[in-house]
């Protein structure tokens, strides 16, 4: 009888310890995975496979549930600046970039919760249409990250930590789809002294 | 002692298996309970949704250039017909996924030839021996799932709010007569 107590304990302890070690895999996902692949401060996954990657579902599960297959959209999300800082609103950044070809895409700023930050102007994000061009192609674009006001382009941190900046292609051209790894992508830079 | 000591390790090692793989396996149908919850209302009804803000805290990174309309479906009693009337000229989608999270089906706008939307939702256990010309016929490899709609909106232009909230209104979903 004691020792089958014994056996459904240590059952029960491997169990546990499995969903821990599990868990402890998933988080490896976002840090130092062959899941996620880096273009600058990007991060992307080479391709959405969440029918048959388990990681690659439960991890898209917890940071975008609900998650579009990458036929509709590729998302690129950058949580560190360019000298590979996390992204807090101690801080200014200045994401500098160009169009894409996509129909399309849209720069939105999340807290460490993954959620859209509070601020008095309930602006949460920066899309081809409503950002402010520096040229008259409408091609080149500089969005300031700040917790203080910014004349135009500005996205408000509010008092976030961890931020992340995710960046969606919507319907992108097919060069775009094989060049994820080279295509030029917004530099994020801090910029206050 | 010694055939003890065999069925403990064994015992260890099953539980440690029995964990990974439920944790791997579930967690994903988890997460899709927790967002059910979250969204609330009843299975089979239609849930229109504003413009995400900060205190849209349902789903994770919710895109604030999208009015997003969802609902739970359950085939448990047979297909269901989802129809629309959408005249818009911005982007819009139409996305199902399974109760672990996979989307199994998305179209967008462009690639429908008409405005009005005709779907027919059945499990893959129970479809329909006829489908109608004009029906586009989904077939779900689980009973429940979920159906959402993201239309992207001018969030700056009243007119283009009011005009993706009268096409939010004209989705319905319907058992097959």
């Amino acid at each position: 009888m004691k020792k089958s107590l014994i056996a459904f304990l240590l059952l029960f302890a491997g169990i546990l310890i499995g969903g821990f070690w599990a868990n402890f895999k998933i988080n490896q996902v976002g840090k130092d995975s062959d899941l996620i692949l880096k273009n600058g401060v990007w991060g992307y996954f080479p391709t959405m496979d969440l029918a048959t990657n388990e990681f690659q579902k439960i991890y898209i599960g917890r940071i975008g549930l609900l998650a579009l297959q990458d036929s509709e959209v590729i998302y690129f999300v950058a949580s560190s600046d360019q000298e590979g800082d996390p992204l807090s609103s101690s801080n200014d950044y200045k994401l500098t970039g160009s169009g894409f070809d996509a129909r399309y895409w849209s720069f939105t700023l999340y807290g460490e919760d993954h959620f859209l930050i509070p601020n008095d102007k309930s602006v949460f994000s920066y899309n081809m249409e409503n950002i402010v061009y520096k040229d008259s192609l409408k091609n080149s674009y500089e969005l300031i990250i700040s917790k203080d006001p910014k004349k135009e382009n500005w996205l408000p941190a509010g008092d976030a930590n961890n931020m992340s900046v995710l960046l969606r292609l919507y319907n992108p051209a097919e060069y775009v789809y094989k060049n994820k790894d080279v295509i030029e992508l917004p530099t994020l830079k801090k910029i206050n002294p | 002692m010694k055939t003890h000591r065999i069925l403990f390790g064994i015992a260890l090692i099953l539980g440690f298996a029995m964990g990974y793989k439920g944790f791997i396996k579930y967690y994903p149908n988890l997460l899709f309970k927790g967002a059910e919850r979250k969204i609330g209302g009843s299975e089979n009804t239609i849930r229109l949704g504003n413009l995400p803000d900060d205190k849209s805290q349902m789903i994770v990174k919710p895109n604030p250039d999208f009015m997003y309309v969802s609902c739970f479906f359950n085939l448990e009693d047979g297909p269901l017909n989802l129809s629309a009337n959408i005249s818009s000229s911005n982007y819009w989608s139409v996305a199902f996924y399974e109760p672990n999270t996979v989307n199994f089906y998305v179209k967008n706008d462009e690639q429908f030839e008409s405005n009005k939307l005709n779907l027919l939702i059945a499990h893959e256990g129970n479809l329909p021996s006829t489908v109608d010309e004009d029906i586009e016929l989904i077939k779900s490899r689980t009973k429940k799932g979920l159906v959402l709609f993201r239309f992207l909106v001018n969030s700056s232009d009243v007119d283009d709010v009011n005009k993706i909230k009268q096409i939010q209104k004209s989705i319905e979903l319907k058992w097959i007569e």
